[in-house]
């Protein structure tokens, strides 16, 4: 897996690394999907969003991106699965996300903290973070 | 993690953390709980997070965190903090993401024998009232003009649409409305998310509770409050839903880009802040202020529906008056004596209770164990810059609880106890396990036996109602 829910007393705590900044941040997608746990009708509705973010840092970059993903989720009631990443720096990103418009979520993610993010390369050389999901 | 070495005992309930444990607190640290619980306190990142708070500019006296202290995020939860309106800071992530998530009590005439056995007719009937779990709409569909109303005017909002009584207003804090909201500061987004949440509960440790009276410490107190033995009482527990949310996102994000320019320096990205005075900071509180007021528009109009519920039930003429209702996650400004010199300072409460004198002090326990009225917080002014604990706090991850909560045990378990339960999941029921709270009974002990309130009359539950 490239994520893994950590202990923490009352949010939800992931560590996710990747081999490449893109991977980390579709891979984050990914976790925060798993959390909000979607239940899908049979034949589900296809939605697409266009995301756009300049941030002064690359874990800023993050966190702008994962909350503006998240403001999508519950204004289309869409969790997205595929990422079209159109630019990508370590500054600014552009970004094509298609997804399944959902009935119902069990969990609800108020807001991605900045709480121990830190988007930095680890000792094998992957990148690596802890975020922190307000639940 | 902070060690226990690091701790000063100032009474057997009162630990201090002294400014000379890290080289950036600009004041001591203190917390309240008793040996046993600090013991379980300091195996989470609490107390780090509180040391974190004392760092912030303009803070004064103490970065403070109540019994039910347990890891959060930026400041923990259950944290207090006062900061100076010329010299300090507002910090969205003080307030957190849930801006006036908060607890309002209802008062029925009824008492348990008249209701004996229709705990699951009252829980079903409000269930089907109360829109909760994520992404269920309410009976409102705002259109912006609407939503701005509700963020400048509040819970009088909802009294002048006909959802209340304009004696409700005098029975919340502050009126159930901020004046400096201004809902220019508040995003088209955070409108969009709160379009149609009015009304709707949410999920998570969000719930309504039906409730009696099991036991009256202060006679006198509880006839003023209008609370008697085994009277049935109904407990509401929301807050600002998407629309605050998304103002706490979208204000630590323009901050956190601010910082340098302010020339601040800081532990946790989280905690990012503008001075009170600044643009950015001002900007924040008046869009924090109209969070609140959806909040208390929430809570009202929650409060309706109960009312519709409890006329299908019982008929029209049984009525639930409202007791009080009691913000835990916001910014206030208030006067305190500092120094021998009357102040007003920007307080923060991050899962933390105003308690003045002469308010209600809601106290919430964990589902199917029961919950607390307080009252008399003289000491509070002096303490706690007038504020309580919140609830029971956490004391178990959500993973753990799920991990070790038959939930289906669990059902039975509460059903034996006499508790009715009608909840949207059985993985979300397990999450709030009363084993995943710290004992309820002990947190007040911990908040009574310091002077900052004192016990006015205990509740346990008949019906739990959760998303």
């Amino acid at each position: 897996m490239p994520y893994e829910i950590l202990e923490h007393t009352a949010d939800v705590r992931v560590r996710v690394h990747a081999a490449t900044l893109v991977e980390l941040f579709s891979d984050t997608v990914q976790a925060m999907n798993e959390i909000l746990d979607p239940t899908l009708p049979q034949q589900a509705e296809t939605v697409t969003a266009d995301i756009s973010v300049e941030a002064p840092d690359v874990t800023a970059l993050l966190i702008d991106f994962l909350n503006d993903v998240l403001l999508q989720t519950e204004l289309q009631r869409t969790t997205f699965r595929d990422i079209a990443f159109h630019t990508f720096t370590d500054n600014a990103l552009l970004a094509t996300l298609s997804g399944s418009r959902f009935e119902c979520l069990r969990c609800d993610i108020k807001a991605v903290t900045w709480h121990e993010a830190d988007v930095r390369r680890n000792s094998r050389d992957e990148w690596e973070t802890i975020i922190v999901f307000d639940i | 993690m902070v060690p226990k070495s690091a701790l000063r005992k100032i009474s057997p309930i009162v630990w201090e953390i002294p400014r000379s444990y890290r080289s950036d607190m600009r004041v001591p640290a203190r917390v309240y709980a008793s040996q046993s619980m600090l013991e379980h306190i300091l195996l989470d990142r609490s107390l780090e997070q509180l040391v974190n708070v004392a760092t912030l500019p303009g803070i004064r006296k103490y970065a403070l965190a109540m019994p039910d202290v347990h890891e959060g995020y930026g400041f923990p939860v259950g944290g207090v903090a006062a900061f100076d309106m010329d010299e300090g800071i507002i910090s969205p992530g003080g307030i957190g993401y849930d801006i006036n998530c908060g607890v309002r009590l209802l008062l029925s005439a009824l008492t348990k024998s008249e209701v004996a056995g229709r705990n699951a007719e009252i829980g079903k009937t409000i269930y089907r009232e109360v829109p909760s779990g994520v992404g269920k709409g309410g009976m409102l569909k705002l259109d912006l003009k609407e939503i701005d109303a509700v963020l400048r005017d509040g819970a009088e909002r909802m009294i002048s649409l006909g959802y209340g009584f304009p004696e409700d207003l005098e029975r919340i804090e502050s009126g159930g409305k901020l004046p400096p909201a201004d809902a220019s500061c508040v995003s088209e987004h955070a409108k969009s998310r709160g379009a149609d949440q009015l009304g709707t509960m949410g999920s998570g440790n969000h719930f309504v509770e039906v409730e009696y009276v099991s036991a009256i410490y202060d006679e006198a107190e509880a006839q003023r409050m209008g609370l008697f033995r085994h009277q049935i009482c109904v407990m509401i527990h929301t807050g600002s839903r998407g629309l605050g949310h998304q103002v706490a996102t979208d204000y630590i994000r323009m901050m956190n880009r601010s910082l340098a320019s302010f020339g601040f320096s800081l532990p946790d990205r989280e905690l990012a802040c503008a001075p009170f005075r600044s643009h950015e900071g001002q900007s924040y509180w008046k869009a924090m202020s109209a969070a609140a007021n959806f909040a208390w528009a929430n809570r009202q109009l929650i409060t309706w529906e109960i009312r519709e519920a409890w006329k299908r039930v019982f008929g029209a003429a049984e009525s639930l008056d409202l007791l009080y209702d009691v913000a835990h996650n916001i910014a206030k400004i208030e006067a305190y004596m500092l120094d021998g010199e009357k102040k007003n300072l920007v307080v923060h409460r991050k899962g933390a209770t105003r308690a003045f004198p002469g308010q209600p002090v809601l106290i919430p326990g964990s589902m199917g164990t029961g919950s607390y009225v307080l009252s008399d917080c003289q000491h509070a002014m002096e303490a706690s810059f007038g504020s309580s604990c919140h609830g029971a706090g956490r004391t178990m991850s959500r993973t753990k609880a799920r991990r070790e909560t038959d939930a289906s045990e669990l059902l039975r378990e509460l059903s034996e106890k006499g508790i009715a339960v009608q909840a949207g999941s059985k993985a979300g029921l397990a999450e709030e396990a009363p084993a995943a709270y710290k004992d309820v009974d002990e947190v007040v002990s911990v908040v009574t036996g310091s002077g900052i309130a004192k016990k006015v009359a205990r509740l346990k539950p008949l019906a739990v109602i959760k998303g």
